[in-house]
């Protein structure tokens, strides 16, 4: 049986969003909020690269992130998103971007794995990006 | 594990303090601080604290469970114009909801009545509110985990709710500096 591959759309689509401004408001600890002002999605992050892996082909995305001085991998694998892997969904019961399932997910499971950590945090250099419930089976093996 | 000894060890009582000089000052750290003409002084009443040993309803979210059942409620700030909005907690599926965030809880402290807490709180008055392009909020806010031993240590904790629906996608907490005094 062959490999799970990604759909042609998810690598433009995700960069789309993680190269995105966002719009962000913050408490002035009286209850107010401050006036919009405009931050990257990647937070103190850069994405210096986001394609499929040169060797596996579409069945695995890599993506390269960068931030003070540290240099994180993530590698995403189209058979841990078997239902989504074509990106060619819109579920209306959580997304309801303009982007399709998996590009919204990925972005999601991306903030979470690696930009909502300070660069000088993160302990490793690769990272698979994965549901959290796929997360705790792998390391449940060790 | 570190922190459900942490959990066992040590009474805990968890706080919301705001982001800015005070004790909080570097506890939200994404996306960005606010410029310091932005806050003002007296930070320090914002200080809330938990009702240690009051559990939060069980999410009752097993197999079999319709993916819309709601978990809870929460009262949210609004991004625009002032005022409260209601967000929901579904059950979900492993993509969004409290089956997804499962995988969370256990690498938060004190379980789901603490995490349960913490989604209220950072919704309630979030430090940071973040529209992206995706579709979500990234809301976020310093909680203080305080150990009866004389010092505290500054959580970060993240909830992601839909821009258009209020529906909570997901809801994690990051582990920061340790501060050798008492909790403020």
């Amino acid at each position: 049986m062959g490999r799970m591959e990604f759909g042609p759309s998810v690598v433009p689509e995700l960069r789309e969003i993680l190269l995105s401004m966002s719009e962000a408001r913050y408490d002035r600890g009286d209850g107010t909020l401050t006036p919009p002002r405009e931050v990257p999605f990647l937070g103190p992050w850069h994405l210096t690269r986001l394609a499929f892996d040169p060797d596996l082909g579409p069945s695995r995305i890599v993506g390269v992130f960068t931030g003070a001085g540290r240099k994180v991998t993530a590698v995403i694998d189209a058979g841990d998103f078997a239902d989504l892997r074509g990106n060619t969904s819109n579920d209306p019961d959580w997304n309801s971007s303009a982007y399709h399932d998996l590009a919204v997910l990925l972005s999601t499971l991306i903030q979470e794995q690696v930009l909502t950590w300070e660069p000088a945090d993160i302990s490793t250099d690769e990272i698979h990006i994965r549901l959290p419930a796929d997360r705790d089976k792998r390391l449940a093996r060790y | 594990m570190r922190n459900l000894r942490r959990a066992m060890t040590a009474g805990i009582l968890a706080a919301l303090l705001a982001t800015g000089t005070a004790a909080g000052a570097g506890a939200t750290r994404f996306p960005a601080r606010p410029a310091q003409s932005d806050i003002t002084p007296a930070l320090r009443s914002w200080y809330v604290a938990s009702s240690p040993g009051i559990p939060a309803a069980a999410p009752g979210c097993g197999k079999g469970v319709l993916v819309r059942k709601v978990v809870a409620k929460y009262k949210a700030k609004k991004y625009q114009g002032g005022g409260y909005r209601t967000d929901i907690l579904y059950c979900g599926n492993a993509k969004y909801g409290y089956r997804h965030l499962l995988g969370h809880i256990k690498h938060y402290f004190g379980g789901w009545s603490n995490f349960s807490f913490s989604i209220a709180q950072t919704l309630k008055k979030p430090a940071g509110f973040v529209a992206q392009k995706n579709g979500n909020f990234l809301e976020s806010a310093p909680i203080l985990q305080c150990f009866y031993a004389g010092y505290y240590i500054i959580w970060t904790f993240f909830v992601v709710p839909r821009i258009k629906t209020g529906d909570i996608v997901t809801a994690y907490g990051r582990e920061g500096k340790r501060v050798n005094q008492s909790c403020p």
